[in-house]
């Protein structure tokens, strides 16, 4: 069977994701982390024994980037040996602004690429009024025109079978200026290869990634020596196709209505009022929060039994030993401490979804850049702060629409700060442990703690976006340029598959570390060196002569793991942690925690059981019950509590944002520098929380 | 309304282009945020709106048509 590799490329808002959503059905793709494709969605289809592989490149208004979301259009598109370089692409198309979408095609046929249009959304064209004399499309645009409707499937069918026939017989309709024609023609002689407009494109390119450096310098030259402005020729391109689409589709649409959309208008009176649209932005992050703590509560007590169940029958059913314990508090405690996250990072993303769907989030952008300008974040940098209260992985690509590279990094580097979903099993288990359930002023007190909390994070993630503002310099000029189109329907489709991709993708990925860590932990605990790990049966009845039965075994056992492998590491940075009140079993717990956040709880939960025979116990009982050696009070009391919870809010624990930090910002140093700073922050923070209150 | 009849001196963001902001063009003002916030229009016949910063508004020299 043949395999042929297809592009989607379009504007954005064009209903790009629908069609693909629509080509390849549930055979697709997302990747969300490290070691996995990150910029791209895949998928495929089988149409009359061909195998089409889908590749869907973000949204994009020309070839010629201004953010590393378009960047990644141009590099795949211009490089011929980039491994997702296209044999066709499909252009969506908006009948509503075909002349944009026309601009994108006729760039990308001139490329040398074969291309078919597709218009997209032609049923609300239709409704509007608008026609569209297909027939001439095709001959000005000299290719196969298809007109859909992702929305209910109409010309999807049409499409696959225009896959089939490869269109030619292309006449450029962008001319090279005379003035650069001999320099267009260095350049060509330069790469050697290649036709005009490629040529063209890496002049008028400030650079192309995918291009030789020496080839670079030589095309960078070349521009010196002709005092040749890049910008200027993009600007002058788009401003010379312009004026022949003009033309070209004068007689192509008929538009005789022209009256427009007078539901978004009377929307956006209300959701973008300077007044009632914060109100009703504010209205909805409320409700959104609400939604996640109320509606997911059943759905994670149902998960939360079930698990308590699954480890407790586990439990009787195996042999008493280590592997016992390892089974039951280590990975079964351990995947339910995740699971029991998919009900609430579900609800934040249907949200989100819907959001983005309905054309709602490009408004948050424009409400919002006003307020985030002063501390060197965009309107876009809404977005992935948002989304950094799911799960700060996605929240950090999501920052690829910012154009401006210096508002970009901020925003990747104070997005952690959010308070990710992980951080809520912490806060709730010691929120539950050191704040009295009382009532302050009508409201829950420990509502009220948990409440703060997500404000901490805010003003952390402001706080420090701010002073990284004051620390860098950039040469680019900061600039919002927003489409806002007009408000859809969500097609439930699509939310439905965005959810499933992101819980998925967060299950997987925290699933797989909790897992390992539960191992290794395991292990660590249950073997180590040296007479009191070894012997610790004898030596405890040395020193203990008085102790019997179950106090003896108690206390045999509590010595062998405080002289393992794993207590050995945990009594090495004690002296470390004691000053912010922690013990060397909590030490464990936090040096476990630097893998992911989330696996605190059911690092303590395998760390006190292995310490220990009673099973009977919760984990909450027993961290209650315990007691810290050097202090001689509880190890969760009032002081060593807030420690924690601000040591918590602050850290850097999670390997997969390291990872996609790194990824993303291209660059060791900042994410070291992000790794160090909120560290050391959160470490101060406690320090000083845990001196001031015990 | 108003027509765009050119540009400032100066870096004008490509992307103004690429959104249909050329000379020429009528375009209608719906409304600006408070405290010199981001401005939002709509270029005639288009029915999604543009969202700028007032600072990139300011490149763009339009004439007045009523």
């Amino acid at each position: 069977m043949t395999e042929i590799k297809i592009a989607l490329v379009g504007n954005p808002n064009v209903g790009k994701s629908t069609v693909f959503n629509k080509l390849t059905g549930l055979r697709q793709k997302v990747g969300n982390y490290p070691g996995i494709t990150v910029e791209k969605k895949t998928g495929s289809f089988t149409y009359q024994h061909t195998k089409y592989q889908l590749i869907d490149l973000p949204g994009a208004y020309g070839i010629h980037p201004s953010s590393l979301d378009e960047e990644i259009v141009y590099e795949v598109l211009a490089n011929k040996n980039n491994p997702n370089h296209p044999e066709l692409v499909v252009v969506i198309g908006d009948p509503f602004n075909l002349k944009r979408s026309a601009l994108l095609y006729q760039q990308i046929r001139e490329m040398g690429l074969p291309a078919i249009f597709v218009i997209n959304m032609i049923d609300a064209a239709e409704r509007a009024g608008i026609s569209i004399d297909v027939s001439q499309l095709e001959k000005t645009l000299s290719t196969k025109v298809v007109l859909t409707d992702a929305r209910s499937g109409k010309g999807i069918d049409a499409l696959k079978a225009a896959l089939q026939d490869k269109p030619n017989g292309y006449t450029p309709s962008f001319s090279i200026p005379e003035e650069y024609a001999a320099i267009t023609q260095q350049v060509k002689e330069q790469l050697g290869y290649t036709n005009d407009y490629i040529a063209w494109l890496y002049l008028s390119q400030k650079h192309s990634k995918h291009l030789d450096p020496a080839l670079a310098a030589k095309i960078t030259a070349i521009r010196g020596e002709h005092h040749i402005n890049y910008h200027r020729l993009q600007i002058h391109e788009t401003m010379a196709r312009h004026n022949m689409l003009d033309r070209q589709l004068a007689n192509v649409v008929k538009d005789p209505a022209k009256k427009r959309e007078s539901f978004t208008t009377r929307l956006d009176n209300l959701l973008i009022h300077p007044f009632w649209g914060y109100i009703m932005f504010f209205a909805l992050l409320m409700l959104i929060f609400q939604a996640i703590y109320t509606w997911s509560g059943p759905f994670m007590d149902a998960i939360d039994s079930t698990f308590t169940w699954l480890a407790a029958s586990a439990g009787e059913r195996l042999p008493d030993g280590p592997i016992n314990g390892l089974l039951t508090d280590g990975i079964i405690t351990g995947i339910g401490g995740i699971v029991i996250f998919i009900p609430q990072i579900a609800i934040l993303f249907v949200f989100i979804s819907l959001m983005e769907e309905s054309g709602y989030m490009s408004r948050v952008v424009y409400l919002m850049d006003r307020w985030l300008r002063p501390f060197g974040l965009s309107g876009k940098s809404a977005v992935p702060l948002m989304s950094g209260a799911a799960c700060a992985i996605p929240a950090v690509m999501s920052a690829r629409t910012i154009e401006n590279d210096k508002e970009r990094l901020i925003t990747i580097l104070v997005t952690p700060f959010m308070t990710c979903s992980a951080r809520l099993p912490i806060y709730i288990v010691i929120i539950g442990l050191v704040i009295p359930q009382e009532r302050f002023v009508g409201l829950d007190l420990q509502g009220l703690v948990l409440f703060g909390m997500y404000v901490l994070g805010i003003l952390a993630a402001l706080g420090s976006a701010w002073i990284l503002k004051q620390l860098m310099k950039t040469n680019y000029k900061s600039f919002l340029i927003l489409e806002m189109p007009t408000y859809k329907y969500p097609v439930i489709r699509n939310v439905l598959l965005n959810v499933w991709d992101k819980t998925m993708g967060f299950v997987l990925g925290a699933g797989k570390i909790i897992l390992a860590i539960s191992i290794i932990l395991w292990v660590l605990g249950s073997f180590g060196v040296g007479e009191r790990f070894t012997n610790a049966a004898d030596v405890v009845h040395m020193e203990h002569p008085e102790l019997d039965g179950e106090a003896l075994e108690n206390e045999v056992q509590s010595q062998q793991l405080e002289y393992s492998f794993l207590g050995t590491m945990g009594r090495f940075i004690e002296p470390a942690i004691a000053p912010l009140g922690y013990d060397w079993k909590m030490g464990i717990g936090l040096i476990s925690s630097f893998a992911a956040r989330e696996v605190f709880v059911s690092t303590m939960a395998t760390v006190y059981s292995l310490g220990g025979t009673d099973d009977e116990l919760t984990i909450r009982e027993r961290m209650a019950s315990e007691i810290n050696p050097n202090t001689n009070r509880p190890a969760y009391n009032f002081a060593s509590g807030i420690s924690l919870l601000l040591f918590y809010a602050f850290a850097m624990q999670c390997m997969s944002t390291i990872a996609i930090v790194r990824k993303e910002t291209n660059s060791w140093k900042w994410t070291l520098i992000q790794l160090t700073f909120m560290t050391g922050f959160a470490y101060l923070a406690a320090l000083v929380a845990y001196q001031l209150l015990k | 309304m108003a027509t765009i009849t050119g540009y400032l001196a100066g870096e004008v963001p490509i992307k103004i282009y690429e959104m249909g902001l050329l000379p020429g063009v009528v375009l209608t003002m719906k409304q600006q945020l408070p405290f010199n916030g981001p401005v939002c229009i709509h270029i005639q016949d288009n029915p999604n709106a543009i969202a700028l910063r007032r600072s990139e508004a300011d490149l763009i020299l339009i004439e007045s048509l009523s």
